[in-house]
């Protein structure tokens, strides 16, 4: 391959893999990513000539102060700065890319992919810029040698030696095409080169001392926002889409949950004009640091959950139902303390920003059945107080049905069971809906349609056991997830969010009721590709707990982690993550190491068939010619007679001496054949060069027989 | 003492490599700030950057021998080239962007030899063109062998011994038309013109310095090699050169008296190189040295190296001269004369 051509390629796939990093952190506007596109797209054909003045020159640069001014204007009406700063960053790119004359345009188009990617660190830390980081150092490796190559050659190549004159520099264009310099395994060889450091970047990333300085600004990155949950519940319009397959929550637990788990989110105690609404927070109380219960002191057998939460635009902490207690972290030097309030309903929420992760303990075994059928007594005035609210414009309607359902009925048990019957019967799970606005929508839901998603089923037995004076509230959260056997947590995804209801059973407590048909409670996982999908998720979960979140806490879990396994002690419960995170480590190693064997094969065999095949791309010209081994050999047998060719003896002349020799006939056949390959631009077809290695045979039978 | 003490490998930044180590240090400053782990990441990266530099240059740097070629005759103030031949002795790995530099006095001369690519178990050679200005002895020390590669980040060098010396004759000037032919080295011979009439002695090979009209083009085409004719008469014409080197009464270092020293050495040197080249034996006579009448290449060799070397003596040092007469030249500081004069 050309160098010039491959220099060009390699530094237009350097800005695609950066600009690409900065892409997936959907914060470039598609606008701008097209036009960037398109720019590198057409720079790809313009090819300026270095020998020519540059006219365009001014009016690029007069592009670049227009679009600073542009970017500062913005920045002073309000806009987004950080859009600005990237599209000026795509501007100066496109720049570069059409005026790339010299060396020093990619040296600069290497340091503006540079902060590219510095970029892309902030607006995007999934695990998509693992890939892009990874190709990037692959390509920055191979740049950075090209440039250092390109100038060299520039510098440094002479043409003439001569006293008399003065060296003249060998025309640059002829060296940049020129095939020999770079090759395959050139390339294959400084790839071998990324990977090691790539690997000393990840070793240095582990070792490096997470002291936070926190000098000017305490930045913190938002992270990309799931848009979806929310913390209001609104009926008549769109459902939950069941088949989102954003990760919302990833869930460790010590095994397979037998059952689906319900991870119960926000509690709604409001309702008005169909719409549920939270109105307890005022009363929640802030949670020290340390085990804290929750609720209603709930006893063990407790489930622990480890659960990292993806950024989301909501408050709310998630925890199986019922949260019985949380590990209020403290925080360390460099990470803020998790303050979590919890409310009088159990409600849990955390000031943050980003992916947080935190333990929670709940009891997830519900109280029997015979102890709900029991519960008879007064309504604790904490209990009825907020949750027996029915809006003053209810229509009548659905208090008669109310009131149809509770007739002969006298417990809670009794009550609840009477509307799940009639909802579970007569109603259909849907989310394909179409509401008339004149309706109310529990109304039209009740008595029209009698079709609904999961809100209009919860929503319709809270209040119905509202009217009944059965204490109920409505509660947002997930419901099942998807277990990750690879990385042994559950996934719970975007399309498994639910509503569901709590009803309050006198003496027993608040308990978990579900009106929603089984058909509409459980997300449809993909079927295809579910290895992958699990493979994938299972690498964004270790990305984030330990790239994206790794901080000075975990670097002093993994130094006591690594003094016990040096000491020969075995790991503790609490350092149990670290050995799954040595485990993965080492078989990263594992498949790193494969990989680089792999390529080392790959690279072995190609330059055997290279060899073979004859005069290769990169430095491999004269010495393995099959016409200079074959000249060779006949120079050797030649010797062994006492015949050996002199230093300054050029092969005809060679040839022309032994001219009385019994093989001259041979001689000089294999001689004009060897001028003819190496010189004569011959392409050495297969019979041309077996009638040459005949020939040395024949004359190598001919000595022997003399 | 200086180089018992001397670094095995010495290493600075490049400006790229100073760009670069504010880069990092930037980055390390805004991975600190904000806490970022994917800036970690990139500082790490950064910094792996920097190691497989170091690593990359010293494979590159190791293992290598370099040899000079020193050129048989070098004149002050003409251009000549230094042969500089480098091997890579590795079994495997390439040398990449290698610079061979001359020390001399363990400074490096700034003239560099480059060679991109040395693969493994061979030799390659180059040179460099170069000037010195003054006359005389001039001691290298070794070769300073340096490196860019990988990314042009820093340059490391190592230096080798290789201990050399040179000897710059005395600059060339052109001979005066009277200096060529002056009637006193004829003695009793006639002056060597145009079709030179001595009996051929012999058929030698040809040195630098003989003249084209010499050679024997017939047997030079059978034998391959250039070959020219010796005659007998060569043997009979002598010319002296007579230096004057006695130091002035309160000459001082780079004094006017110096640089017409200087102009008289060369004067002698060229009139050297001007007789020998036209077959005479010509003699040197200094204070303090005296190299007798000879012939040939080897002659001027000798003359050349006693004037590189010829510097002041002694006013009552005895100047040795033949006895009888001997035409010839006596060069001083006030210019040239016919030695009977």
């Amino acid at each position: 391959m050309r160098f010039r051509s491959t220099h060009k390629l390699i530094v237009y796939l350097l800005v695609a893999t950066a600009f690409v990093s900065l892409l997936l952190g959907e914060e470039v506007p598609p606008a701008l990513t097209v036009l960037f596109s398109l720019a590198v797209v057409a720079s790809w054909f313009s090819e300026p000539d270095p020998r020519t003045p540059d006219r365009g020159a001014l009016w690029w640069n007069l592009g670049v102060i227009a679009a600073l001014g542009l970017v500062v204007a913005d920045a002073l009406r309000g806009g987004v700065v950080m859009v600005g700063i990237v599209g000026f960053l795509l501007m100066l790119t496109v720049n570069r890319l059409f005026n790339r004359r010299t060396n020093n345009e990619y040296r600069q188009l290497i340091i503006l992919s540079f902060f590219m990617l510095m970029l892309g660190t902030l607006l995007n830390n999934g695990l998509s810029f693992l890939p892009c980081f990874l190709v990037y150092i692959v390509l920055l490796t191979w740049n950075l040698v090209f440039v250092h190559l390109r100038r060299e050659m520039e510098e440094n190549y002479l043409l003439k030696h001569s006293e008399a004159q003065r060296s003249e520099r060998v025309e640059v264009e002829r060296i940049l095409n020129s095939r020999r310099v770079v090759g395959g395994s050139f390339l294959g060889g400084t790839s071998l080169l990324s990977l090691g450091v790539f690997l000393s970047a990840t070793v240095f990333f582990a070792l490096a001392p997470r002291i936070g300085l926190g000098f000017f600004l305490g930045i913190a990155r938002p992270g990309a926002l799931l848009a979806g949950f929310s913390e209001r519940i609104t009926l008549g319009q769109h459902g939950v889409i069941k088949d989102n397959p954003q990760v919302v929550l990833r869930v460790e637990l010590k095994e397979r949950p037998t059952a689906p788990l319900r991870f119960r989110g926000a509690v709604f105690d409001r309702y008005q004009a169909g719409s549920w609404q939270h109105s307890l927070t005022a009363r929640g109380r802030r949670l020290p640091s340390g085990r804290q219960p929750i609720g209603e002191g709930r006893p063990p057998p407790w489930l622990a959950q480890d659960v990292f939460l993806e950024p989301l635009d909501s408050t709310i902490l998630f925890a199986a139902d019922r949260p019985a207690a949380i590990d209020v972290p403290e925080g360390g030097p460099t990470s803020p303390p998790l303050d979590v309030i919890v409310g009088d309903d159990g409600e849990l929420r955390a000031r943050r920003v980003g992916a947080v992760r935190y333990r929670v303990f709940s009891a997830v075994e519900p109280p029997s059945d015979r102890s709900l059928r029991a519960a008879r007594g007064p309504i604790p005035g904490s209990a009825g107080t907020d949750n027996l609210q029915l809006p003053p414009d209810l229509p009548r309607s659905v208090l008669e049905l109310a009131d149809r359902l509770a007739r002969g009925r006298q417990t809670v048990a009794e009550k609840v069971e009477s509307v799940l019957g009639t909802l579970r019967r007569d109603y259909v799970y849907s989310v394909d809906l179409v509401h008339d606005p004149r309706l109310d929508p529990l109304e039209e839901f009740l008595f029209v349609t009698r079709r609904g998603h999961c809100e209009y089923f919860s929503t319709a037995m809270a209040v119905l056991l509202r009217a009944m004076n059965v204490p109920a509230r409505n509660v947002n959260g997930f419901l099942g997830g998807e277990w990750n056997a690879l990385g042994g947590f559950l996934a719970v995804r975007h399309g498994d969010a639910h509503s569901w209801v709590e009803v309050f059973y006198p003496g027993v407590g608040w308990v978990t009721q579900d009106p929603t048909p089984p058909s509409g409670r459980l997300a449809v996982s993909g079927a295809g590709f579910a290895t992958l999908r699990f493979a994938l998720d299972t690498l964004r979960h270790h990305w984030l707990r330990w790239v994206v979140d790794y901080n000075l806490e975990k670097q002093a879990g993994a130094a006591r982690a690594l003094a016990r396994v040096l000491r020969g002690k075995p790991l503790s419960r609490g350092m149990a993550g670290w050995r799954e995170a040595g485990e993965a480590i080492a078989g990263s190693m594992v498949w790193l190491l494969g990989a680089a064997v792999a390529a080392w094969a790959v690279w072995r065999i190609q330059r055997r068939l290279r060899r073979r095949r004859g005069p290769a791309l990169f430095a491999r010209e004269a010495p393995h010619h099959p016409a200079l081994r074959a000249y060779r050999r006949m120079l050797a047998l030649l010797a062994r007679q006492g015949l050996a060719k002199r230093p300054a003896e050029t092969p005809r002349e060679f040839a022309e001496r032994l001219h009385d020799h019994p093989g001259a006939v041979l001689v000089a056949r294999v001689t004009d054949a060897y001028y003819r390959l190496r010189f004569g631009g011959a392409t050495g077809d297969p019979p041309e060069i077996e009638a040459l290695w005949a020939d040395v045979a024949r004359l190598r039978a001919l000595g022997t027989s003399g | 003492m200086r180089r018992r003490f001397r670094l095995p490998r010495s290493i600075r930044p490049t400006r790229d490599g100073w760009i670069y180590v504010g880069v990092t240090l930037g980055v390390g400053f805004a991975a600190l700030n904000t806490q970022n782990n994917l800036l970690y990441l990139i500082l790490g990266m950064l910094l792996s950057i920097i190691m497989a530099s170091s690593v990359l240059s010293e494979m590159s740097l190791r293992h290598l021998q370099v040899s000079r070629q020193v050129p048989t005759r070098v004149f002050a103030g003409r251009p000549f080239l230094m042969g500089v031949g480098l091997k890579n002795t590795k079994q495997r790995f390439p040398s990449f962007s290698v610079e061979v530099e001359d020390l001399v006095e363990e400074k490096p001369l700034e003239k560099r030899c480059y060679f991109l690519k040395l693969p493994a178990g061979r030799r390659q050679q180059t040179s460099y063109r170069h000037r010195l200005a003054r006359r005389g002895t001039y001691r290298f020390t070794g070769f300073r062998i340096s490196t860019k590669f990988p990314f042009s980040l820093f340059r490391k060098w190592r230096d080798v011994d290789l201990g050399g010396e040179l000897v710059v004759f005395p600059e060339l000037v052109p001979v005066a038309p009277w200096q060529r032919a002056t009637p006193a080295l004829a003695g009793d011979q006639a002056l060597p013109r145009t079709g030179r009439t001595g009996d051929v002695h012999g058929i030698r090979e040809f040195r630098q310095g003989d003249a084209a009209r010499d050679i024997h083009w017939r047997k030079s085409a059978i034998d391959g090699r250039l070959m020219v004719r010796e005659r007998e008469d060569e043997s009979r014409r002598r010319a002296l050169l007579v230096v004057d080197n006695a130091r002035p009464p309160g000459a001082a270092p780079d004094s006017r008296e110096d640089a017409s020293f200087e102009r008289a050495v060369s004067l002698a040197a060229s009139l050297a190189a001007h007789y020998v080249a036209l077959g005479f034996a010509v003699g040197l006579s200094m204070r303090g040295a005296a190299i007798p009448a000879a012939h040939g290449p080897a002659q001027l060799d000798r003359l050349l190296r006693a004037l590189a070397l010829a510097g002041w003596a002694d006013p009552h040092v005895a100047h040795p001269m033949p006895s009888g007469h001997t035409p010839g030249f006596r060069i001083g500081r006030d210019g040239v004369r016919p030695l009977e004069a």
